[in-house]
């Protein structure tokens, strides 16, 4: 009888432990290629490469990588439910279930270790933009809008 | 009786350790004497320190966990317990120190208790006895019931 109720007891410290384990930001790894490049989450700047950075996981991320020099990239880093969470709170009853469900406590971001690999920009302005260039416009302009000739 | 106990040892035992977590470092002061976790961003070699035996050089090192013994400003020194590389994880020598001061690119995580995790599981306990105790008293009613 004792060890049964140890046996049921533990299995209900698990139950409800499980979304306890998935509490508070994730952290991700965020690497670069060349490094000290800015890393930039949803628009806003939050340092340069190498960092760890904790992120909101109840919801999806776009990370963007600069450099001067280098072309941006940009990734998605979405959120996804981990099963297992939802498994211990079924076994745990109602109240995990609601509890984790209405916190956002089943998600985890997609990956904790994030690396961009730059590219170089290679090519040449057209004599337009060279112009333009020679007048103060930031070069970003012309990436962006996709219009680098290549060599 | 050792036999009896060892259930309720080993489910203590494991409670104990549940209610532990690492948490984010505030400050390398903070941390003396307790067990850190250390992630670098970019694996990186690192030079231990055995007293009078000499220096080791462990590279390619992406985690560590160890015991905080000195913190002085943001620098601490650490007396490690494992060292993971990019493909293991290693016990390392008993006395060996390093030092780790931290910055964006390396994560310290302090192994603490969990007051929150503490108060579930005392929660948990007083449910989990409470309903067995219910089932038990209604199990015993019914028997009683059915006897007469």
């Amino acid at each position: 009888m004792k060890r049964m109720i140890v046996v049921v007891a533990a299995s209900m410290f698990v139950a409800g432990c499980g979304a306890l384990f998935n509490g508070g930001p994730a952290r991700v790894n965020f690497t670069s290629t060349p490094d000290t490049s800015e890393v930039w989450i949803d628009g806003v700047r939050r340092g340069t490469t190498p960092i760890f950075l904790e992120l909101d996981k109840k919801k999806d991320h776009t990370v963007t990588f600069k450099k001067a020099g280098f072309q941006d990239m940009t990734n998605p880093l979405p959120r996804s439910i981990k099963g297992v969470y939802v498994v211990l709170d079924v076994l745990g009853g109602l109240l995990p279930v609601v509890v984790d469900a209405a916190t956002g406590s089943w998600y985890v971001l997609s990956t904790d270790h994030v690396h961009g690999v730059l590219q170089k920009m290679s090519g040449q302005l057209t004599p337009e933009q060279l112009e333009r260039y020679k007048a103060g416009e930031p070069l970003s302009h012309f990436i962006n809008a996709e219009s680098l000739v290549a060599r | 009786m050792r036999h009896s106990t060892f259930p309720l040892t080993m489910a203590a035992a494991i409670l104990a350790a549940a209610c532990h977590s690492y948490k984010p470092l505030p400050h390398p002061a903070s941390a003396v004497g307790k067990t850190v976790k250390v992630q670098f961003s970019v694996p990186r070699t690192l030079v231990a320190v055995r007293g009078a035996s000499g220096d080791s050089l462990f590279s390619q090192v992406s985690a560590l966990r160890g015991r905080v013994v000195d913190a002085t400003g943001d620098t601490m020194h650490v007396v490690l317990l494992r060292v993971t590389d990019t493909a293991l994880e290693h016990q390392v020598p008993p006395g060996m120190t390093v030092t780790v001061v931290p910055d964006p690119s390396v994560a310290v995580d302090v192994l603490e208790l969990d007051e929150g995790k503490t108060a579930a599981f005392a929660g948990g306990t007083i449910v989990a006895v409470s309903a067995l105790l219910v089932v038990t008293l209604v199990v015993a009613l019914v028997s009683v019931a059915g006897a007469n």
